[in-house]
């Protein structure tokens, strides 16, 4: 019971780690402060599902597109390409002229347009009702094993994309792309006086964040077996930042921490407490506030996260690490 | 034809109440991003505290009056709290501007949520009396509306007075054109910036009143969106300019009423969010820029 119990913990820290470090890629190395990312989670999400659902049988006018009936892995190849590709786009625009506050409110307001037509259209996503009826991963392979043999591969499954992606990233980090953008991040200007080409960098690296927010889109939407304007909101981007913040910008396995507290621990622990009748957005307000008031003191008071981020290549010649003072701190020349 | 103008007319009507709403909110953030150089995430949430603080208020007094004083003193004491208690000791910490505009969106979720947990999340609205609307020409306004349109004229009319003549706006334009050299003047600029924020706070807390008489039953998420149609109108006209940020509160407000006659209203909001990205990518000193850059300073 408690292995299931700590089995689904752990796939559902996987999937928001998946989603996090994606965001860090985009703050904690390129310092682009960027809210339109859960808006590319979500194209990722729908898109891998239209992909694997079978045609749509709704009533005339709503319904989604496409409708191929795709298995799981193309889905998800599915979300990653068209996380890339919408990227690709709001990245080219965005990242051309906009810096800082600025590409904050651009973005937002990006991830607001999105959520509202893709809410509001019926025949695109089925409209407020969404796609649904997607099978947990491989669910049809498996479909003679038991529920509880099988949450083992939806563990392994989710843990393997992980490690996957982990791996990628670490790799990336450490190469010279990857210690460009931090350079970038540190000083556009210096980076670009050195010959770097500052806006072709920023938009790989938005990208690249937009790729693995397609996957963890496809995993989230596939793991709840739906996706649809209630289950998800621009805003929470933000809590994404949080974890981030909490963990360490730029490090990812601080990142993994990060999301692992604030946004399955956090969640949980206050999952038993008690109801208060007649009063039920009383706990769920007190969570949100309790996150808000620990993103502030680890700013304040921790500004480098709980694991900060300190290459073993870096640390010699760049003595103090990063903190949330000078990280995205090119964004703000 | 006719009938066309008519419809056409009547949505500028609404339009230009939405757009005192949206001219009492855009001036507050002007005035604060001039003088501090930070977008307040939270203003949108500032306005949804100044709303509920008349609410609470109207359910022990039903006094219109009362309760938009409620209103501006709940919105300046919170937006000089959020000054005083967070922004300021990150600063003398050395946060850099982003770091701040973060903290004023943690700040709005804590706020928000706040709100929701005195409140609850179920939707709320004023005791006014009912007023049937008139014909004012071609336009139909509620009593109510007329009553917006007129505390926005008052405001901003108030606004430009203080900037223009007293001794207080002649600091804060200086303060706003640079900090340092106004110090160096002997005007203390962390004062001024104090009281930029109090005034700012206050006015959103009011125009979060307004607006939730505009729009009728409110629920706490009534600021946060409101707050990206706020910024919209600020870029749209031209970020740090009074003048400027009214005509974006003009251009905005009517547009998204007249593009309701041929779009859903459902996608009244996504207009103004389209209208800011366009501006952002396109022309970014929005569309009325002055050679001044400062909101203020081009009184």
């Amino acid at each position: 019971m408690i292995v299931n119990y700590l089995e689904s913990l752990i796939i559902l820290s996987a999937i928001l780690s998946l989603l996090t470090m994606g965001l860090n890629v985009r703050w904690g190395w390129a310092g682009e402060f960027d809210l339109a990312y859960y808006a590319i989670v979500a194209f990722g999400a729908y898109f891998g599902g239209v992909l694997q659902l079978p045609h749509s049988h709704e009533p005339t006018g709503l319904g989604w597109i496409l409708g191929l009936n795709l298995p799981f892995v193309v889905g998800l190849l599915g979300g990653a390409v068209i996380g890339g590709v919408t990227s690709l786009l709001v990245g080219a625009f965005a990242l051309k002229s906009l810096r800082g506050d600025y590409l904050s409110i651009a973005t937002v307001a990006f991830a607001l347009v999105t959520w509202a037509f893709l809410s509001q259209l019926p025949g695109l996503f089925n409209g407020f009702n969404g796609v649904y009826g997607m099978q947990q991963p491989f669910a049809d392979v498996f479909k003679n094993l038991d529920a509880q043999t099988y949450a083992l591969i939806l563990f392994a499954v989710c843990v393997v994309i992980l490690v996957i992606v982990y791996v990628f990233l670490e790799m990336m980090y450490k190469s010279p792309f990857g210690r460009t953008l931090r350079a970038i991040r540190e000083d556009e200007f210096a980076s670009a006086a050195f010959g770097r080409d500052v806006y072709r960098c920023k938009l790989k690296a938005y990208i690249i964040g937009g790729v693995v927010a397609g996957i963890g889109g496809v995993l989230f939407a596939n793991y709840l077996g739906q996706w649809n304007p209630y289950t998800w909101a621009p805003i929470e981007t933000f809590l994404l930042y949080g974890a981030i913040f909490i963990g360490g910008q730029g490090n990812s396995r601080g990142v993994i921490i990060g999301s692992v507290i604030l946004l399955v621990l956090i969640p949980e622990v206050t999952r038993f407490m008690p109801q208060v009748p007649g009063k039920p957005d009383l706990f769920p307000a007190l969570r949100s506030m309790a996150s808000a008031v620990l993103v502030i003191l680890v700013l304040r008071y921790r500004p480098q996260g709980l694991l900060p981020e300190v290459h073993p290549r870096d640390a010699g010649d760049r003595a103090p690490a990063p903190t949330a003072q000078t990280a995205g701190s090119a964004a703000n020349v | 034809m006719v009938h066309f103008m008519d419809t056409l007319l009547a949505a500028i009507g609404f339009g230009v109440v939405t757009s005192a709403v949206l001219a009492l909110s855009t001036v507050a953030v002007g005035l604060q991003f001039s003088v501090t150089n930070i977008p307040n995430f939270s203003h949108g949430d500032i306005m949804t505290a100044g709303a509920y603080a008349a609410y609470a208020t109207g359910l022990v007094v039903s006094n219109i009056a009362i309760q938009a004083v409620a209103a501006i003193v709940v919105g300046g004491v919170i937006a000089y709290a959020l000054n005083k208690g967070l922004l300021q000791p990150f600063k003398r910490a050395g946060a850099r501007n982003i770091m701040l505009v973060i903290i004023t969106l943690s700040f709005s979720l804590l706020l928000q949520n706040g709100i929701l947990a005195i409140f609850g999340g179920s939707e709320v609205f004023y005791k006014l009396p009912i007023s049937a609307p008139h014909h004012y020409g071609p336009f139909l306004f509620t009593n109510q509306a007329l009553l917006i349109i007129a505390a926005a004229a008052v405001f901003l009319v108030g606004v430009r007075l203080i900037l223009k003549y007293t001794k207080f706006g002649k600091a804060q334009r200086a303060v706003s054109d640079n900090p340092e050299l106004a110090q160096v003047r002997g005007i203390n600029s962390n004062r001024i910036i104090d009281l930029t924020w109090l005034w700012a706070g206050a006015m959103a807390g009011f125009s979060g009143f307004v607006f939730a008489i505009q729009v009728g039953a409110f629920s706490p998420t009534l600021g946060f969106t409101f707050l990206f149609v706020v910024f919209s109108a600020s870029v749209v006209g031209g970020i740090g300019q009074i003048y400027g940020a009214m005509l974006g509160a003009l251009l905005i407000g009517c547009g998204m009423e007249v593009s309701a006659i041929w779009i859903s209203g459902d996608f009244k909001q996504a207009v103004a969010f389209i209208a800011l990205i366009l501006t952002l990518l396109f022309r970014p000193s929005g569309l009325f820029p002055s050679r001044i850059r400062n909101v203020v300073e081009a009184i």
